[in-house]
């Protein structure tokens, strides 16, 4: 049978190219479409986990507000920032890296795609090393390479923290990190609690340091006390009384006004404000992409039963000729799964890998296009998808075109 | 020895646009007879072969094959019969254009248990095809043969697995005068060898060539 199925496919060749190209435009599409909702999601589920009509943020602030504001909190309170440290490489006074230390929430939930991994096992037992992410960058430094960081802590020129640094990947390009946009406005919503980043675009090299990888150094205390720390997100709980909530609020306002001028032009909008507007904006985008992912589909499911139907009508002469010749007739449909599988197989593997080169080459530009599991069992849904309609297609094809019928019109 | 008793065949069954096409059809052909089935286009002699040769089904009656209830068996049987028991050919070759001569020739033993090796099974079609006088066109695609050479490949194909009854209708219909002559005599040497050959036509001529001739109009036997 699978002789016969495979120079069918060759004799098909044509409708199989097409529906080649049909299965990798929607693996393609479709994988577009779902790495944006993921993104957006992702985004959406983290603030709307912090940010709610209480809340409290400020975009960016030094080590003294952060002490404050933990002080006052209680155990029930939230508090979510990311921590931005200044370095570079030891004995390279030319080198720039800074990073942003991600808090373990975040990082479960935002771990930024990367481009090249490599194994932590090895680098995880040695508790002097710190694992970290950078970006691409003009020193070298790769995927599984181990160098010297230097922190800058502003004491002075001589004054740095070097620590030892295994680089467990490279972050791509285009990533939206959880870090400020440097200002206020008015309109604020979920998106900006992140800020796109490009190495291409900023030549600035960027390190991602999760919290506990940290909390590693001895001389964490100092290198704390000169951070800058950003998006500061203040999430009381019920313990914390109305008046309690705005006492901070003040200390927090009294606090900054004494670091950095507050213009009358600065406003801090309210947090149901955040909120109202970043459910909006988060529907809208879901409404932007689902019933496109939709009409794809249907589209889809469309165009393959034309093409199974056109090509099974077509091959209906040699499934009439098999059938005198003694084949049971739904051989016939098992050979369209034959075929409909190694287009599947086929499609799968050039759209991984136009993806994959998009990701890693940007052919078109800045396009999210992950590719993770849950793209991964998407293209496999779609695969199963085709096999199963194709196959119940050309059970209902043959059912209307039985060998006798095939036969009849060879007489 | 063939044998089949009342046969009722309707098409669309039970719907509005149903028409009899066999009406209480009886007949009885022995092991190793020549027979031609006349009749006018429409008669029913398509029907009547397409039941013989276990393509198609009917409503009512019976069908021995050698002695066999071949309306009682499932699909899977009724494929091993047209498999081994029964060699088909049919007016328009019924062969796969793209395919070679060879590999039209050895489709049905891909659906026999017996042989297994693509070596065994070239061994045997090419014996069939050096029978049928086609072992010089062994490798050559079938779109480029004459009218009696796809002929003779469509019998070898139907001959391979040594059936007992060969089924043919109107195996000369498109056939010259010269290329039909040709043809009937393998017919008439497969006959001579043992084989059952029945051949549904209309032409007289051709009828005339065999042993006995059954004539059968609106689906009946006349």
């Amino acid at each position: 049978m699978f002789k016969f199925a495979l120079s069918e496919y060759i004799r098909n060749f044509w409708f199989n190219l097409c529906t080649i190209l049909l299965i990798i435009v929607i693996m393609v599409l479709s994988t577009i479409f779902i790495s944006n909702i993921e993104q957006d999601t992702r985004e959406y589920r983290l603030a709307e986990q912090y940010i709610d009509k209480d809340s409290i943020f400020v975009t960016w602030s030094f080590y003294d507000l952060k002490q404050m504001i933990e002080d006052k909190l209680g155990k029930e309170d939230k508090l979510l920032y990311s921590q931005s440290i200044a370095g570079g490489i030891e004995g390279n006074k030319d080198a720039n890296i800074s990073s942003l230390v991600y808090p373990q929430q975040v990082m479960e939930k935002l771990e930024p795609r990367m481009d090249e991994t490599v194994n932590i096992l090895d680098a995880k037992k040695n508790k002097d090393i710190i694992i970290a992410y950078i970006s691409h960058n003009p020193y070298g430094i790769e995927a599984g390479d181990v160098f010297s960081y230097e922190i800058l802590t502003l004491e002075g020129e001589d004054d740095g923290i070097c620590v030892d640094v295994y680089v467990a990947g490279i972050i791509g390009e285009g990533q939206r990190l959880y870090s400020s946009v440097g200002e206020v406005f008015s309109d604020m919503v979920y998106k900006d609690f992140f800020n796109l980043y490009s190495y291409e675009q900023t030549g600035k090299v960027k390190m991602i340091i999760p919290e506990q990888e940290l909390c590693k150094i001895k001389e964490i205390d100092r290198i704390n006390k000169t951070s800058i720390y950003e998006n500061i997100i203040i999430n009381p709980s019920d313990n914390m009384s109305e008046d309690e909530r705005i006492a901070l609020a003040e200390a927090i306002s009294e606090y900054e006004k004494n670091i950095r001028p507050i213009t009358s032009e600065m406003v801090y909008p309210d947090a149901r404000d955040i909120v109202y507007r970043s459910n909006v904006l988060h529907k809208s985008e879901l409404y932007k992409y689902i019933p496109l992912t939709i009409i794809v589909m249907v589209l889809f499911i469309v165009c393959v039963t034309s093409i199974v139907t056109i090509k099974t009508i077509i091959s209906s002469r040699f499934y009439g000729i098999m059938y005198m010749c003694g084949m049971h007739y739904t051989i016939a449909q098992r050979m369209t799964a034959v075929e409909m599988t190694l287009n599947s197989v086929i499609a799968t593997v050039f759209a991984i890998s136009i993806l994959t080169l998009q990701n890693k080459l940007k052919l078109v530009g800045e396009i999210n296009c992950n590719l993770d599991i849950l793209q991964y069992g998407f293209m496999f849904a779609i695969c199963t998808v085709i096999i199963l309609w194709s196959t119940m297609t050309a059970k209902r094809v043959l059912k209307d075109n039985p060998p006798i019928q095939i036969t009849k019109n060879m007489d | 020895m063939i044998e089949i008793k009342n046969i009722q065949k309707t098409y669309n069954y039970g719907k509005s646009n149903a028409f009899q096409a066999l009406n209480d059809v009886s007949l009885t052909i022995n092991d190793g007879e020549m027979v031609a089935i006349i009749g006018k286009s429409g008669a029913g002699k398509s029907t009547l072969m397409h039941i013989l040769g276990c393509i198609d089904e009917f409503e009512s009656g019976k069908y021995y094959l050698n002695g066999e209830d071949v309306s009682s068996l499932n699909e899977k049987k009724r494929a091993q019969i047209r498999n081994s028991k029964i060699g088909i050919v049919l007016q328009d070759f019924a062969l796969v254009e793209s395919y070679s001569v060879i590999e039209n020739v050895m489709l049905p033993l891909y659906f026999s248990k017996g042989i297994k090796g693509k070596k065994e099974k070239m061994a045997k079609a090419i014996d069939v095809l050096k029978q049928m006088e086609m072992y010089e066109f062994v490798d050559k695609k079938v779109n480029k043969l004459s009218g009696g050479q796809k002929q003779r490949v469509a019998i070898a194909r139907a001959m391979i697995n040594n059936p007992k009854i060969l089924l043919a209708d109107e195996p000369t219909g498109a056939l010259d005068v010269k290329m039909s002559a040709e043809i009937m005599s393998i017919f008439e040497k497969l006959n001579e060898q043992g084989t059952t050959v029945i051949i549904i036509t209309h032409d007289m001529e051709i009828a005339k060539k065999c042993s006995r001739i059954i004539e059968i109009s609106d689906g009946r036997i006349i």
